[in-house]
This record gives structure tokens, C-alpha cells and sequence, in this order.
């Protein structure tokens, strides 16, 4: 009896173990996968160039010199979040005298990696004496510049663009050309000012 | 042992659906973005002058003249000192904006073939260059000169004018 009872434990442990074993040594192979995604980036930043003509120089410090400015252009870059890329733009122009002109581009590059359009923008203007009455819009035209350098023209008016195109693809430009000029009734010893914010995004969601 | 396996799965079912919605929801208010800004601004200059000495040749002795300069010299002093007519010179702020833009010449007792000359400098007080287009002469009426070059004589009838402005 004592023989049988003995064999019935050992039976029963050999099962258990079997099973035991059977959970924990069974075969397998495992099948691995990395998945990585990779964010693009937003970015525009501004260029500015523009020019005062030549008639702006005189000798004013009589060192036989014709090269001192009468009015001054004064252009800062600003990099808010150090990313590289000048988010803000402070346009100074000084002393500014009838029959001045002052042409150049004012443009928005698009410094990430995919198209941005432009989501909205705002401006105020603060001109207590007519700054701004003085000032003849000779010429302005808007275009696109691809990374070689190629112009392409945008041939709508830009509130039509913004509205039914809006994209400017990573390395391209929205370049504005302006001529301008300061008429015979511009006020003296006038300030204006102009605030103005662009806000862009990524262009799927426009 | 039912409300324990719902639980099991409700937990992580609102959990998801809690991501879920987020996600959507971050989706639509979290699109990437960034702005521009600009501040411009513009200055007009001043075109502005003034008068800031004024002087005269008759500081005590008369001088005199021929009609119409005529003869060497074209002036003289008066030869026996006579002091009897004299110029006073006021410089003027009209519009209180600080600068003399007004040079008053008063000329007191003078009489036939007295000469004085009258100096004065000017100082562009402005922020701009400034040219000399046109020297005007007006009594209180009317102008009486306009000179664009050459050296400004202008022969002033001065019967019944005692001021010239």
C-alpha cells in the first residue's frame, strides 16, 4: 500500500512537472520591429534688402567726401527662439526728405521642411500726421522664388493667392519687390509706424 | 468575477478612446505653426534755418555813396565822423519753434546817399540739406524783388517807407 501510495505521488509529481516543463520550455521565436518616425519642422524667416540711391549721399562732414547719407535705412534681425532663422524684422528709416525713393525686396523664406501657407496675418498702423499720404506706391510686384534663384511670378493680386494657392514649399521664397516714393507733401519732422504679424502653417491644414 | 472582467476591459477601452479623442483633438488645434513679425517705422526729416548773426557796416561813423554805386570807391565814411543815421537788428523766433527765422533791419534817421551793408549768417538747424533757391524782398504789402543769382542789388524807394519787412 505504502508502495502504491509512494509510485501515485511520484506519478502525479512527474506530471506536474511535465506540465510545469511544457510551460516553460516550450519553442518559440520572436519577431522584432523599430519603427521610427521623424517630424518635419515649420520655418520661415525674412530677408530684407533694399537700397537708398546715390543722390542720398553728400559730403555733409565737408571731408571733400560725397559719402555721407542724409536719410539712413537701418534694418535688425531678430531670432526670438534661436532656432537660426529671423523671426522678426525692425525696419528703421530716418530723416526722410521729399523725392526720396527706396526700392528693394521684402521676402519669406521657407526655412523648414515642408510647405507652409499663410494662415493669417494683422497690421496696425500709427500715422498721426500723414506719413503714409506722402508715400507713392511706384511699383510692387509679388513672386515666388524657387532655391536656384528662379522667379515666378505670381500673376493674381496676393489676397487672390493667399485665398486659392497659399504654399510655399521649403526652400522657396514669397518675395514682394517694391519701388517707392516720397512724395512733395510728406510731412516734416513726422513719425509713422506699422506693427504687422504673418502667422504660417503647415500648408494641409490651411 | 463578471464586474472584475468588465472592469478589465472597460479601463483600458476608456483609456483608449480618452487618447483617441485627444489626439483628434490636439490634432485639430495643435497644427504646427509660427510667426512673423515687423516693426516698421519711418522718420521725416525738417527742413529748417535760421539766422544766427547779423551785423552792419554803420556802427558809429555814416558812410556814403554815389547814385547807383558809381565811382571808386563805391563807399565811403563820412569824412567829418558824423554819426546821424544808424540800423538796429533784431533776430526773431515768429513761430516759437526756437530758431530765428526772422532778421528785422530797422534803419533810423537815414537820408540820401547813406550806405550801410547789412551781414548775416545762416545755419541750416534742419536734418536736411538745404539750397538757396530765391532771395524775396517785400515791404508789408507786397514783394518787391525775387533774385534766383547774381548779387541781389534792389533800389528801395523809401518815400513814406520807414520799415521794411
Amino acid at each position: 500500500m505504502e508502495t502504491k501510495k509512494l509510485m501515485a505521488t511520484f506519478a502525479i509529481l512527474m506530471i506536474a512537472l511535465g506540465i510545469a516543463g511544457f510551460a516553460y520550455a516550450h519553442w518559440s521565436e520572436y519577431l522584432y520591429l523599430n519603427g521610427t518616425v521623424n517630424t518635419g519642422s515649420v520655418c520661415v524667416e525674412w530677408s530684407f534688402d533694399a537700397d537708398l540711391p546715390d543722390s542720398n549721399l553728400k559730403d555733409l562732414d565737408g571731408d571733400g567726401e560725397v559719402d555721407d547719407p542724409v536719410a539712413t535705412l537701418n534694418v535688425t534681425f531678430v531670432d526670438d527662439d534661436d532656432d537660426g532663422c529671423a523671426e522678426g524684422l525692425i525696419i528703421e528709416l530716418d530723416n526722410v526728405y521729399p523725392c526720396l525713393w527706396v526700392n528693394g525686396t521684402i521676402d519669406v523664406t521657407n526655412c523648414g521642411t515642408i510647405p507652409v501657407g499663410i494662415a493669417d496675418y494683422d497690421y496696425n498702423i500709427s500715422d498721426p500726421n500723414g506719413v503714409a499720404d506722402g508715400i507713392w506706391l511706384y511699383d510692387v510686384n509679388f513672386y515666388l522664388q524657387d532655391p536656384t534663384g528662379g522667379r515666378h511670378d505670381i500673376t493674381m493680386p496676393i489676397e487672390q493667392w493667399i485665398a486659392q494657392v497659399n504654399q510655399i514649399d521649403p526652400g522657396w521664397s514669397l518675395v514682394c519687390e517694391f519701388f517707392i516714393h516720397f512724395e512733395e507733401d510728406t510731412p516734416e519732422g513726422a513719425t509713422a509706424t506699422i506693427e504687422a504679424e504673418i502667422e504660417f502653417w503647415n500648408w494641409n491644414e490651411l | 468575477m463578471t464586474l472584475l472582467k468588465k472592469s478589465k476591459t472597460a479601463v483600458p477601452a476608456i483609456a483608449t478612446i480618452t487618447l483617441i479623442v485627444l489626439a483628434i483633438v490636439g490634432f485639430t488645434y495643435a497644427h504646427w505653426s509660427e510667426t512673423l513679425w515687423l516693426n516698421g517705422t519711418v522718420n521725416t526729416g525738417e527742413l529748417d534755418w535760421e539766422f544766427i548773426v547779423a551785423s552792419c557796416l554803420d556802427v558809429g561813423v555814416d558812410y556814403h555813396c554815389n547814385d547807383g554805386f558809381v565811382g571808386i570807391p563805391p563807399y565811403w565814411p563820412d569824412p567829418e565822423g558824423k554819426n546821424i543815421g544808424w540800423q538796429e537788428l533784431t533776430l526773431q523766433d515768429s513761430d516759437s519753434d526756437g530758431d530765428n527765422d526772422t532778421l528785422l533791419i530797422n534803419l533810423h534817421n537815414v537820408y540820401p546817399s547813406y550806405f550801410t551793408e547789412i551781414r548775416f549768417y545762416v545755419h541750416n538747424c534742419g536734418t536736411i540739406p538745404l539750397k538757396v533757391d530765391k532771395v524775396i524782398f517785400r515791404n508789408s504789402t507786397h514783394v518787391v524783388g525775387e533774385f534766383r543769382k547774381g548779387v541781389p542789388y534792389l533800389r528801395l524807394d523809401l518815400n513814406g517807407m520807414a520799415n521794411l519787412t
